[in-house]
């Protein structure tokens, strides 16, 4: 008996022993595995480096600067065509040059950026270089890679031979609606524009920053080294190198449609079908029900945003709708542009409701003067029911069925005021941008005996994984019962004083009911861009510590501040619904309109800037909402009278 | 008796086809447990304004001396080393230290600790797996042991902190890793191979400016290993890292070579030639106006404040060499000083 028992642990510590150094040579195996995929593709990985160009948003000292480091790109083809990540060339550089394996260094012409999946092509001339064929890495479909599997991301981002590895999985398959592998290597700036490769060598994809939530050049960039980082799979890569070696800017495809409400799981009913887009010339109308596109099934709005993600301008889709009983396919094709969507408006700010308050109409907080609202009779107090017939039951259900109308319409509006029930006609006009010369008083409860968070001044502030500091400013009247407004204050140049910002807005926040958020930038001279997430991330976290009223966030700023808020809001529609500039030394290009996203502008600025007017011109041609003040000649702030008139502003934030 | 025997085979089949499982974690783990009790808890100054007071060492000798980073955190008469079998140390010696590795040298009176030994450290390459054993955000106190983390090494390069791209001081070759050892508390900490050889120290919380992302890397053991030999034995002397890089006596300029530059008016002017002396170095080198200098002996020159510096860098005797664009095209040309002008004499 004791024979066998000894026998039996010999034998199981022999066999441990075996396995353990069988384990390590596995782990030796699949370094090995590693080191020759990365071998293999490595000729094709080059370095680039790009000289001048860096876009500037201000004059002289105040501006906002994009990396100069070296970056990655892949060989897609002998002839001398190199595929990289868009998010290298945003600041459209002067010079580029390829390093090329074996040292050679090429000038390179950027040809093509695919501006839907954050692609850039470039041309070697490799004739006048006397270069052979370069060295072209195999390739896997998307079909085939599967999810758990090994990931090898590259770049060629620092000095010496050997490209970097970062080791990861594929996570998952076409993210970011239909667009991308995720992968959970190390993706960043270290290696945008490099392959993502699989252990046998073969390229899976192109590395790009990529976000589902913003749209931007950088979008995404956010998120570098995070365990998500995502890679256009090689086959749509090849699929429009075709049209990018045409030289064409490659866009989304857009239809022209917008379904209801936020919720991505909702039926994809159409709800807007814009003029002159390509749903409208196909005869889709409102009430259609996107049943499959591309013969892909669409049960939800997400699908229809799957199926059309890796879609551009340009292409053919062909969808099949259902109208009432009937079903019938329309066959369109892709735009890269709309015209600007124009947003309708009553005139008429919403009382803001508890969350589970009864939804029985839309009771209205504020009339503003002059608007089709008030020329139709209505009153505040008056509670909307119904637009031309379709029920508004709440805020969301009124800005849908408004949305879904013209500017210039007529529209029947019925209400009830008292317990009468009435209709009146009204016609909607644009989103004014007038603000009223006054308000009603604001209707903050008493304090009474209700437990609240901190209130008053707080600063020296800060976030963790952030080292910005920050400070915040609560009325001291704060009652949960309100729904307060939010103001981010960016600061100017050497301007973070957060005693001094408070002492001046203080009337005015407590008057009117807005919790003032003061970040600080890093270096007391420029903001940079990435700060905008740090301000993001203020939003978040205020909002969850006091009761805001989302209509009401609004990002303000002074001097170069000034163009850091007008950035932010652009950046980010769904959370930020007005922007306010004094004095900005440089603004960027407003971004287009959207149907479920409202933003209205303010911007006070010396006379004759011209710069300025002709942003105000832009703004207004993408039917923003401007109100525009002119400072005169003197380089000033705001004095108090204009200070009451932004903060009425801000309060009429909500307007429908 | 038989049945026995049959059993006893079964059961050992049966635990066989368990082991595997088994085995496969005993590799890491087992390195785990070798490893751990080299690596300890450094607690000193700090613990206010996000500068946190903790940070991690690696012992490397059985009778106490600690490998860490020269940082803030030592900055205090009661420096506190935490064993991984908990016990406390409240007064370790700072031995020696330097400012361009970023190194420090601890001491606390013990005997018989498991420890490293610098002599058996390895090499590592791209790709080579590699396991950080370090006490990021102190998540670790008393005697749990430290925090151990898996990744590959991304690249070995150079920090090239001459280039004012990496804010230290340290411009030797580093282990960048694909695996997030940036993180508070960290630094000075052990990089192993699979196999618990000591690679490196994990380094200190830094940014690459060229691309604004923060660098997970360490410091290989051959760029240190002399130094702290020297610091243990008392006879290091450190090196400021205030002194500027030594420059040539006589360097080049772009007057020496006759080359007249646009007005250096922006932020990054643009290095265009605005004009070129005749009978001057760059006459004869073929440098003709409206020519845009990418770089000075291969390396990029964003501005013509960059070029100024990196001329001032090249010892006159030598030639520089010079690529250009011109006209689309990528040109390289050789300046060269034919004699010292009789002006700088």
């Amino acid at each position: 008996m004791r024979r066998i028992t000894v026998l039996c642990s010999l034998l199981l510590v022999s066999l441990v022993a075996s396995l353990r150094a069988q384990d390590d040579a596995l782990v030796a195996l699949e370094e090995a595995a590693i080191q020759d995929a990365v071998d293999s593709v490595a000729p094709s990985v080059v370095q680039i480096e790009t000289i001048g160009g860096v876009e500037r948003l201000g004059e002289g000292g105040a501006e906002l600067l994009v990396g100069t480091g070296p970056t990655t790109g892949l060989i897609i083809s002998e002839d001398g065509w190199i595929i990289s990540s868009a998010f290298n060339f945003a600041q459209k550089p002067a010079s580029i040059l390829i390093r090329l394996p074996g040292g050679k260094r090429a000038p390179a012409e950027l040809v093509s950026v695919d501006k839907n999946c954050m692609l850039a092509l470039l041309k070697i001339d490799l004739e006048t270089l006397e270069l052979g064929p370069l060295p072209v890495a195999a390739v896997t479909p998307q079909a085939d890679v599967r999810v758990g599997q090994w990931s090898i991301a590259l770049g060629r981002t620092f000095s010496g031979t050997a490209p970097n590895v970062s080791l990861g999985i594929v996570s998952a398959k076409n993210r970011i609606f239909g667009r991308a592998i995720q992968t959970d290597a190390k993706v960043s700036p270290s290696n945008y524009g490099g392959p993502l490769i699989d252990i046998r060598g073969r390229v899976m994809g192109v590395l790009v920053p990529l976000s589902a939530q913003a749209d931007s050049e950088i979008g995404g960039v956010e998120w570098y080294d995070s365990g998500i980082g995502f890679a256009i799979p090689i086959d749509q890569v090849l699929r429009i190198l075709p049209r990018m070696k045409e030289g064409e800017e490659l866009q989304r495809g857009i239809m022209g449609v917008a379904f209801e409400g936020e919720d991505l799981v909702a039926e994809p009913v159409v709800s807007v079908v814009r003029a002159n887009s390509p749903a409208f010339n196909a005869g889709i109308e409102v009430g259609d029900k996107i049943v499959s596109l591309n013969d892909r099934p669409t049960p939800r709005i997400v699908d229809v945003r799957i199926a059309l993600g890796p879609i551009y301008a340009g292409e053919e889709i062909a969808v099949v709708l259902r109208r009432g009983e009937d079903e019938r396919t329309v066959n369109l094709k892709l735009i890269g542009e709309l015209e600007p969507y124009q947003h309708p408006s009553l005139g008429i700010i919403p009382k803001l409701l508890a969350a589970d308050a009864e939804k029985t109409g839309v009771p209205i907080a504020i009339v503003l003067p002059e608007s089709p609202a008030a020329e139709a009779g209505l009153e505040a107090g008056d509670v909307l029911t119904k637009v031309n017939g379709t029920d508004t039951p709440d805020e969301a259900a009124l800005v849908s069925a408004v949305n879904a109308q013209k500017v210039g319409q007529e529209v029947t509006i019925s209400y009830r005021r008292g317990d009468e029930e009435r209709e009146a006609k009204a016609t909607l006009a644009a989103v004014s941008n007038t603000v009223p010369e006054e308000l009603p008083p604001t209707d903050i409860p008493a304090p009474g005996e209700i437990e609240r968070p901190l209130v008053g001044k707080q600063t020296a502030q800060q976030l963790a994984e952030f080292e910005n500091n920050y400070s915040l400013y609560v009325p001291e009247n704060y009652h949960p019962g309100y729904a307060y407004g939010l103001a981010v204050y960016f600061h100017d140049r050497k301007g973070y004083d957060p005693e001094k910002i408070i002492e001046r807005l203080k009337p005015q926040l407590d008057e009117r009911g807005i919790i003032l958020i003061i970040p600080e930038s890093r270096n007391e001279d420029r903001w940079v861009r990435q700060e905008t997430e740090f301000a993001g991330k203020l939003i978040d976290v205020i909002s969850e510590r006091y009761r805001i009223d989302p209509r009401r966030v609004a990002t303000l700023g002074d001097g170069i501040g000034g163009s850091m808020a007008l950035l932010m809001a652009f950046d980010r529609k769904a959370v930020v619904r007005g922007a306010a500039a004094v004095a900005p030394p440089g603004v960027v290009p407003p971004n287009d309109n959207e149907p479920s996203q409202r933003l209205m502008l303010y911007l006070a600025a010396q006379a004759g800037s011209e710069r300025l007017i002709e942003w105000v011109g832009q703004a207004e041609t993408n039917h923003y909402p401007v109100t525009a003040r002119d400072l005169g000649e003197e380089d000033r702030k705001l004095n108090d009278e204009e200070l009451k008139e932004l903060f009425r502003w801000m309060a009429t934030l909500g307007r429908t | 008796m038989i049945a026995l025997a049959t059993r006893a085979a079964l059961a050992v089949v049966l635990l066989a086809t368990l082991v595997p499982n088994v085995a496969l974690g005993q590799a890491n783990q087992s390195v785990f447990e070798r490893v751990r009790g080299r690596v300890v808890k450094i607690y000193g100054a700090g613990g206010f304004r996000g500068l946190e007071a903790y940070q991690t060492g690696t012992l490397i000798s059985p009778d106490g001396y600690i490998l860490t980073v020269w940082s803030y955190v030592l900055d205090t008469n009661f420096i506190i080393v935490t064993l991984d079998d908990g016990r406390r140390f409240e007064q370790a010696t700072l031995v020696g230290f330097d400012p361009q590795l970023e190194l420090a040298v601890l001491k606390i009176d013990a005997d018989n600790l498991p420890a490293f030994n610098l002599e058996d450290a390895v090499e590592a390459e791209a790709g080579t797996r590699v396991l950080a054993f370090s006490n990021l955000y102190g998540v670790a106190t008393g005697n749990e042991p430290v925090s151990m983390m898996r990744g590959v090494v991304a690249v070995k390069t150079r920090l090239e902190a001459r280039r004012g791209v990496f804010e230290t001081p340290y411009n030797g070759e580093v282990y960048v890793l694909d695996a997030v050892t940036n993180n508070p508390g960290a630094a000075g900490g052990v990089l192993t191979d699979r196999q618990g050889r000591i690679l490196g120290m994990l380094g200190k919380e830094l940014r690459n400016s060229l691309n604004n992302t923060w660098l997970n890397y360490a410091i290989p053991v051959s760029q240190f290993k002399k130094t702290v030999e020297d610091i243990i034995a008392g006879i290091h002397r450190p090196s400021d890292t205030n002194i500027p890089e030594v420059l040539p006596e006589f360097a080049h300029n772009v007057r020496g070579f006759g080359l007249m530059m646009v007005p250096d008016v922006l932020e990054r002017t643009p290095p265009f030639v605005d004009g070129v002396q005749r009978k001057s170095a760059a006459e004869r080198a073929g440098l003709r106006p409206n020519d845009l200098i990418l770089f000075v002996n291969g390396r990029v020159i964003h501005s013509i404040r960059t070029l100024h510096t990196e001329l001032g860098r090249i010892d006159r005797a030598e030639p520089v060499l010079l690529s250009i664009w011109r006209d689309q095209r990528l040109v390289e040309v050789e300046l060269s000083l034919e004699e010292i002008p009789e002006s700088d004499q």
